[in-house]
């Protein structure tokens, strides 16, 4: 089945991914796209009509803890490889609430 | 304009009452210095994978029970991408498609019934503050877990969001899933409103309200929005759908986003987290040691105690003070409806004049019924009674209980002794003849005048009954 990729989704799912994608590289970055997603669509011809969804591959279900503290990180060493921190705090650029 | 109405749907945030984080072991808790109760995977450090915390889970369950919502079997751990820098793995852990608990209900006080469309489990994000350095990000908060429970716009007035989030509030506080603090925003309510024609089917365009952290913030923001949408429409331009902001200072609601670029959260099922499942055994187990909910006991109040609607409704809905009553008056229930009309009224007053931490009001509920039961007994006056709660809940450098029994032993015992009491009235009647010719002539309500004299020649502090009854012995005779 034929999936058509254009180059605005692409442009797009850069924005989302937070990548920069220059616009030159726009058109061979969506038939690259179009060929994987072309290759899982194959997926599409198998009758999953009688086949309960999947959400994991796991037979076992989730494991849990119990509600008991453990020992975490310090203060600094939390912040040890923030590039930049103020008052026990990580710094990042401003962003606008 | 009144031939709008409004549609009105809750999302309610309520942090659970758990000792550690959802998917990690760093305590929960609220203040001390920053990024002081975290670990790398609350961090979102490469590599450190989530495990399920499983009081999380048992709490999300007795929410669901306690609104009768369908417990699923089988819920899926999302994840929900967007970047922020509170949101340290670029994804939040939510529940998208399969939430641990689907269709439930809420019955308001006037009986109304308001559909909750789902109960879903989630981790919160750490905190933003925003300076001239640039962003501060405090991440002792990312991982606390909380439950977010979906209303269907059912709702078409402020009073109905209000009611509503009041009985979900007094409910998740009665199981002991959320303290239900607005104010240190342990529960958080989102509002989508919108408004349409009356008679019309079609919803209008929907604004997300954040932001409001008291019961009066959520009415008076949706008061405001209310009347902003239905001003835009007549203004012949369009609501625009949006997320918009309350501002207690400015009393109004105004523009955070726009959800024309609405944000595209890409969610699918988290692989590090196999689908959560519940056996019928253990959900069994739950259901069986839940309290008593705030609408049953608001019933009980009314049947068993005769409590006016108005009070019991009151009572109930701080199930901490309904908890607290209920101690107090476990040996003494015949006092139960004049208490609680008591603490409605005459100690809330003082509560709004003097602040006194629940704590110090809870341990203080035996002397208040002690009090209570003196003033109905007649062995304290109106006026006695007043000054006492008011010298008690005034006097800060005591403790609340120490106050009262203080303030008690200060206003001493009412004057109710004939011989006290004779020769005051005696003076009262010789000093106004004119109104007990009036009397004697039929008046019978000038009785009431007689006592207030009698009343404050005495300084207030004596007992009403027993003056009424030897005025009628002396004029009657």
């Amino acid at each position: 089945m034929a999936v058509h990729v254009d180059v605005e989704a692409v442009r797009q799912v850069a924005k989302l991914a937070k990548l920069s994608v220059a616009d030159g590289e726009l058109p061979d970055l969506a038939r690259d796209l179009e060929r994987v997603l072309a290759l899982v669509a194959v997926l599409d011809e198998i009758d999953v009509t009688d086949v309960a969804p999947l959400v994991h591959p796991h037979e076992q279900g989730l494991m849990t803890r119990p509600d008991v503290p453990q020992p975490g990180l310090s203060q600094a060493e939390a912040l040890a490889n923030a590039p930049a921190q103020l008052d026990g705090c990580f710094l990042t650029p401003r962003v606008i609430g | 304009m009144s031939a709008f109405e409004a549609i009105i749907g809750l999302e309610v945030h309520a942090q659970l009452l758990t000792r550690t984080k959802i998917f990690c072991g760093c305590a929960v808790a609220v203040g001390g210095p920053p990024n002081a109760r975290t670990c790398p995977v609350c961090l979102g450090l490469p590599g450190a994978l989530p495990v399920l915390n499983a009081e999380v889970v048992r709490l999300a369950v007795r929410a669901g029970l306690g609104t009768q919502c369908a417990i699923q079997r089988m819920s899926v751990f999302a994840r929900k991408n967007y970047f922020y820098p509170d949101l340290p793995k670029g994804y939040q852990i939510t529940q998208a498609e399969l939430p641990i608990c689907l269709d439930g209900q809420l019955t308001l006080d006037d009986g109304k019934v308001a559909r909750i469309q789902r109960i879903h489990l989630e981790e919160d994000a750490g905190k933003s503050s925003h300076g001239d350095a640039g962003t501060r990000v405090d991440l002792n908060r990312a991982g606390t877990p909380l439950i977010e429970i979906v209303g269907h716009p059912d709702l078409r007035t402020a009073d109905e969001a209000v009611a509503y989030l009041r009985e979900l509030r007094g409910i998740l506080m009665t199981l002991g899933v959320c303290d239900g603090n607005m104010e240190e925003g342990s529960l958080r309510c989102d509002a989508n409103v919108s408004v349409r024609p009356v008679g019309q089917t079609a919803l209008g365009t929907r604004v997300e309200i954040k932001n409001m952290n008291s019961f009066r913030s959520v009415r008076e923001a949706i008061v405001y929005e209310v009347d902003r949408q239905v001003g835009v429409i007549a203004d012949g331009e369009r609501v625009r759908q949006e997320t918009r902001l309350w501002s207690m200072d400015l009393a109004r609601t105004e523009s955070m986003r726009s959800k024309e670029e609405a944000a595209d959260y890409r969610y699918f099922p988290d692989p590090d987290l196999p689908p959560l499942q519940l056996d019928d055994a253990w959900l069994d187990a739950q259901s069986v040691d839940l309290p008593e909910l705030p609408a049953a006991r608001k019933i009980r109040y009314q049947q068993e105690f005769s409590l006016e609607t108005r009070t019991s409704n009151w009572l109930a809905e701080e199930p901490p003070r309904a908890d607290a009553f209920d101690r107090a008056i476990a040996d003494s229930p015949a006092l139960a409806a004049a208490f609680a009309a008591f603490l409605m009224t005459q100690v809330q007053a003082q509560l709004q004049r003097h602040e006194r931490p629940w704590p110090e009001l809870a341990a203080a509920m035996a002397d208040l019924l002690r009090i209570c039961g003196k003033w109905r007994a007649g062995q304290l006056s109106n006026q006695m009674l007043a000054e006492l709660l008011q010298l008690a809940f005034a006097d800060t450098a005591r403790g609340l209980a120490d106050a009262l029994a203080h303030a008690e032993a200060q206003a001493g015992a009412v004057v109710r002794d004939d011989g006290v009491l004779e020769p005051v009235v005696d003076a009262v009647l010789a000093k106004f003849p004119s109104e007990v010719a009036k009397y004697r002539a039929g008046q019978k309500q000038l009785s009431g005048f007689f006592v207030g004299q009698v009343m404050r020649q005495l300084a207030g502090k004596a007992d009403a009954k027993a003056i009424s009854a030897l005025l009628t012995r002396k004029l009657d005779a």
